[in-house]
């Protein structure tokens, strides 16, 4: 009985508190266009595979319709190959969407694991996730992937690990400052007391009080995770041909930017596009999670 | 202060020594070696595999890598397998350029955010926030290349006002300097903003203003100075990332820095090469944001008696 | 810098002056002829005429700058052989003959005259006039420890074995004894490798006296990976070159490098985007200058492999490839198909050699024959950048018949590896010929780097040597021919196209000699005013 009462309190508390946020994340122009645009383009990715076939919308080559400018009949035009562009584009948001996502899921699994424990425990552990985190984010991200890509060999795959791995010392330093904060708390030493395990005191305690920062940096990276991949495949590390990753359109379309920009705009658009609601909606998040901020 | 300074350079030590061996598994775990760049291509596969024993590529990799650190413990980086350079001499040819970028990337940076910044603080919540707010993030959503080739096209293609690549004069920098400084205005804006925010109030500053100071010369003046130290901060580690991240940039536009230094050699698999630039480069890193750290002391009094007291704690990371 | 070693890799080697035939042509000869036709009618086709001197009346410029597309990594003679260093080498070094890389012409150069005392002996008499960029003058002993040194040079040791025994017989006499009879000697030494260096120079200054060479401009600056900064030699043996300072810069990107033309930053651009011509072409400021090249844009196939192991199925590829179209796509249709795995300008070469038909019925045949009428999987090594693009479209014109191609996408450092270790089944790439019958050893030869579909048939290894041991030329060039009709019907590697060589250059350039295997000599280069 007394369980059920708290269990309802808690379920109330948690649909009060979402429900702030979203009122604050309502009066946040911003953040709403935001988050309107991802949902968009995460419908885009979603339908495109109903509404494209790879093998002929997608990859499908027409060499007499080659460097076609925009028209009706291809709005985007046709690249160097005669594929239509505008179906690329719209397929090619499940890659590009699915690298970021992807390698920031890596990047959360092992930062947030590593950045609880460290903040968690503290002590010579600590001291030994820190320094590690360190070093790795001592060597510049993107030669860390260019490194990484290299070494394992250039698949799609490959550029998601490539771009997680280097994601994960910021994840190691935000839980673990956000940990800090919580550790001491009262409530912590209390399910300490009645002799819960540590892990799962990490797990149903801590965390859950850590979420907002990294809900706001998870956002933020899936954005800076894209632009990572578009470089990598800039340098020609990226997703293999023939996939239409945006950032292998807009690399492959660079020579062509001088009688063809259309070949580089509507990718380097595309990417804009997605980065920039993703950081609106991180923005936007990070204000309604942390109403200090705002004020 | 100076026991501060001496722990923070010796904490470098065990940094330098799991980078490098990070770097340099990690390179050496990429199929290819150097031999298959520097053979002439008449080589048969059996002088291909003599070039490998010469080069002492049959040895395991933790001997090699020992070796390596043997040398550099007397201070040597190693020398490049393919231009035959030492690579401290290759690297500090190569740094003037990419100090140079990276603090004129720096300027352009704080030239657009620290007004935008405290143009959307002082509007707070209204639109010209918003828009403010969005221009910051453009910055920081092109990808850095297609960035780079559109100002090309405009500026020195169309309007013929720029060079496009390479380097020499004031003229060159401009293209490669915006191309980076712009991609670091979203996160100084947003310091500015907040850091604004957060003195805009202060008991002092309505002082200020029921002194009848004029609301330019307070926010210019009394507010941005007590807003510093977070806008510093993030200064400091922006040029430290600027000194590895320009590699895109450099490609686009020629310039001969550091970053497209190690690219080459990676690709190249010039082991000694990359792994003796990576460390340099952290060191500079760490000496900057060390510099940042004693920099504190000079704008804080508060930070500097801390300092005196404690000669430990790390700050600023 | 892929695509520097790219052009590391379609370079140029030994040349030399022998005879050959050529011919794989698949695609509709008819486009063949548009393409050729298309290529004709551009601006200006210069073929290596000996470079023009300005006349006297005309002001040059004191400085011109020329961007070039790969790195420079080292000015040590000996330790790379490339096209791109040899452009370099050759404008600070001196070598003991030259060659019209064209025609296969030997001229003299350091030395004034030569002469063969029997089969493996030969003697140069060395001009007495000519002088290293530190004052000292040329002699035989620079060029006995030219090749000391060379024996140990990464580049040059290999290319130097031939000559057993080098001596002075007088100050400005060279003997050279080799292992055997050679016929290419010459062309060989004519290489930027064999280029003669100061003995005093390099007691002096180990470290950088490699630097000091007899050619027409002395080394002012270089920074490796970046430029090249280079004054004239004021007391150069053929006296003084029109353009006081001349500068090699390194733009990777070939976009930026055209615009660096358009805006003058640069006189003179390497390979200009085929994409971006029009804009060369319609720059009243610029010209364009076009000459066919000797790079074969090919697919190769692993002999070695289970797969690609099949001769029937690599026969059904040939059938079913359209090199037409991938020439279109590639580089927009500026290049030559190629029908033979031979250089255009290689002795030997035939026109209008037989080759599989475009004909996917004949495909879909041979493909039954070898036992795949059901398909198969095939893995596409390529380097990342334009290949890759071939690749793509390979792809696509392999599936009609059942082929699935795989692209592997690597750097080239990866990609020479797995081809040496055999570990490839199919790969895109570009080979460089020059002028000699014998390079088909490069191409098919054992043990050879440059075979990279690890070829072996007893009876072409047996033709080449025959080859290069025959002084009769209709018995040699029949030698050739044969060994071109096996590897149609081996056929270890589709050839595709050649590509056409361009320039984009300031409209009053001159003196430049365009040679088609790239090695572009631009000692006498000068922009008037």
């Amino acid at each position: 009985m007394a369980d059920e009462t708290m269990l309802v309190s808690k379920k109330y508390k948690r649909r009060s508190q979402a429900a702030e946020i979203w009122r604050r994340m309502r009066k946040n122009k911003g953040a709403m266009l935001g988050l309107v645009l991802v949902i968009l383009i995460v419908l885009i990715a979603i339908f495109s595979g109903i509404f494209l076939d790879y093998e002929t919308d997608v990859i499908g080559q027409n060499i007499s319709q080659r460097l076609q400018h925009p028209s009706l009949a291809h709005p985007m035009g046709t690249d160097d190959v005669g594929r239509d562009v505008m179906s690329r584009l719209l397929y090619g948001s499940r890659y590009s969407l699915s690298v970021g996502v992807v390698a920031v899921i890596i990047a959360l699994v092992f930062g947030v694991t590593l950045g609880s424990v460290a903040g968690f425990f503290g002590g010579k552990l600590e001291e030994v996730i820190m320094r590690a985190s360190d070093m790795l984010a001592a060597v510049p991200s993107i030669l860390m992937a260019i490194a990484i890509v290299s070494a394992l060999g250039q698949s799609t795959l490959n550029l998601m690990l490539a771009v997680g791995i280097t994601s994960v010392p910021q994840f190691v330093r935000i839980t673990r400052a956000a940990v800090m904060t919580v550790r001491n708390q009262e409530y912590i030493e209390a399910s300490r007391s009645i002799g819960l395990n540590e892990f799962k005191i990490i797990w149903s305690h801590v965390l859950p009080n850590c979420l907002s920062p990294i809900i706001v940096q998870t956002t933020l990276r899936v954005a800076s995770a894209i632009i990572s991949a578009s470089s990598l495949s800039f340098l020609g590390l990226g997703v293999p041909s023939p996939d239409p990753e945006w950032g292998s359109m807009l690399s492959a379309g660079r020579k062509f930017i001088r009688g063809y920009s259309y070949l580089t705009l509507f990718p380097g658009l595309a990417i804009m596009i997605t980065v920039l609601s993703l950081n609106l909606l991180g923005d936007g998040l990070r204000d309604a999670l942390d109403p200090k901020l705002k004020k | 202060m100076y026991r501060y300074v001496i722990k923070r350079l010796l904490m470098l030590i065990p940094v330098i020594i799991g980078i490098s061996f990070l770097v340099y598994f990690v390179i050496d775990l990429a199929p290819g070696d150097i031999i298959s760049q520097i053979a002439p291509e008449d080589a048969t596969v059996e002088e291909i595999q003599e070039l490998r024993e010469e080069y002492g590529f049959n040895k395991p990799i933790l001997i090699r890598y020992g070796e390596y650190m043997a040398g550099m413990i007397k201070g040597d980086l190693g020398t490049s397998y393919i231009t035959g350079e030492p690579v401290f001499e290759s690297y500090m040819k190569r740094l003037p350029n990419t100090l140079m970028l990276a603090f004129a990337s720096i300027f352009v940076s704080v030239v657009i955010s620290i007004p935008l910044g405290i143009l959307s603080a002082v509007h707070q919540g209204t639109w010209k926030d918003n828009i403010t707010m969005v221009i910051a993030l453009l910055g920081l959503s092109m990808p850095n290349f297609w960035l780079g080739l559109l100002l090309i096209i405009l500026f020195s293609l169309k309007l013929g006002l720029l060079p496009s690549g390479g380097y020499g004069t004031f003229a060159h920098i401009i293209l490669p300097a915006i191309t980076v400084g712009t991609g670091l205005t979203a996160m100084l804006t947003r310091t500015t903003r907040s850091s604004m925010l957060d003195v805009i109030r202060q008991d002092y500053l309505r002082t200020a203003r029921s002194k009848g100071v004029p609301e330019k010369r307070v926010i210019n003046k009394h507010a941005l100075k007590n807003a510093l130290i977070p806008i510093i901060t993030v200064v400091g580690t922006q040029l430290a990332s600027c000194l590895g991240g320009a590699i895109i940039t450099e490609t686009v536009f020629s310039w001969p820095g550091v970053g497209r230094l190690i690219l080459d050699s990676v690709n190249s698999r010039d082991i000694p090469m990359v792994t003796g630039c990576i460390i340099m480069k952290t060191i500079t890193i760490s000496i900057i944001l060390l510099c940042v750290d004693l920099l504190y002391a000079v704008v804080d009094p508060r930070i500097k008696a801390q300092y005196a007291g404690k000669g430990g704690k790390s700050h600023g990371r | 810098m892929k695509r520097n070693f790219a052009a590391v890799l379609c370079t140029v080697l030994l040349a030399g002056s022998l005879a050959g035939c050529g011919g794989n042509g698949s695609s509709p000869s008819q486009s063949a002829q548009e393409t050729t036709k298309a290529a004709a009618a551009t601006t200006e086709t210069t073929a290596a005429a000996p470079a023009e001197m300005p006349s006297s009346d005309v002001k040059v410029k004191e400085s011109v700058v020329v961007g070039i597309k790969a790195q420079i990594t080292s000015m040590d003679v000996q330790s790379v052989s490339n096209v791109a260093h040899n452009i370099p080498y050759k404008l600070t070094h001196a070598t003991l003959v030259t060659m019209n890389l064209d025609t296969g012409e030997i001229l003299p150069d350091l030395a004034e005259s030569w002469e063969w005392i029997d089969d493996v002996t030969i003697e140069f008499k060395l001009r007495e006039d000519a002088k290293f960029h530190n004052g000292e003058p040329v002699t035989a002993q620079d060029v006995v420890f030219t090749f000391e040194r060379g024996r140990e040079g990464i580049a040059s040791a290999n290319k130097m074995k031939p000559a057993t025994e080098v001596t002075a017989v007088d100050d400005h006499t060279v003997r050279m004894v080799l292992n055997a009879p050679n016929v290419d000697w010459l062309d060989t030494i004519s290489l930027p490798v064999f280029s003669v260096l100061s003995e005093k120079a390099l007691a002096e200054d180990p470290e950088k006296g490699y630097e000091i060479g007899a050619g027409p401009y002395v080394v002012k600056e270089f920074v490796s990976k970046d430029y090249l900064a280079l004054t004239r030699f004021e007391d150069y043996m053929d006296g003084p070159v029109p353009t006081r300072n001349l500068t090699l810069r390194y733009i990777p990107e070939a976009s930026a490098r055209l615009i660096a033309l358009q805006t003058g930053e640069i006189d003179l651009c390497q390979d200009p985007d085929t994409i971006e011509l029009d804009t060369v072409r319609s720059d009243p400021n610029l010209t364009l200058v076009e000459f066919p090249g000797t790079t074969c844009q090919f697919f190769g196939f692993n002999c070695k492999d289970e797969v690609t192991g099949n001769k029937k199925l690599r026969q059904a590829i040939a059938c079913a490839v359209n090199k037409q179209d991938i020439m279109d796509v590639t580089i927009n249709g500026y290049g030559t198909i190629a029908s033979s795995f031979w250089g255009p300008t290689q002795y030997g070469y035939i026109d209008n050699f037989e080759t599989w038909p475009y004909d996917l019925d004949m495909a879909k045949e041979l493909m039954k024959e070898a036992g795949l009428e059901n398909g198969v999987d095939l893995e596409i090594t390529v380097s990342s950048g334009a290949r890759v693009v071939s690749a793509e479209v390979l792809q696509a014109q392999l599936k009609e018949i059942g082929v699935n191609i795989i692209i592997n996408e690597v750097d080239s450092a990866a990609l020479t590896s797995i081809t040496n270790e055999a570990r490839h089944q199919g790969l895109v790439y570009g080979l460089g010929f020059n002028t000699a019958g014998d390079e088909v050893r490069r191409v098919y030869g054992d043990g050879s780097s440059t075979n990279r579909s690890h070829y072996h048939n007893d009876r072409v290894i047996e033709l080449m040597d025959l080859a290069v041991q025959e002084f009769d030329d209709a018995k040699r060039k029949e030698y050739y021919k044969e060994i071109q009709e096996i590897a149609k019907d081996d056929i270890p590697v589709i050839p595709l196209y050649y590509e056409q060589n361009f320039w984009g250059v300031n409209k009053n350039t001159g003196g430049v000699t365009w040679y088609g295997n790239s090695n572009v000599d631009l000692s006498t280069v000068y922009v008037t005013e």
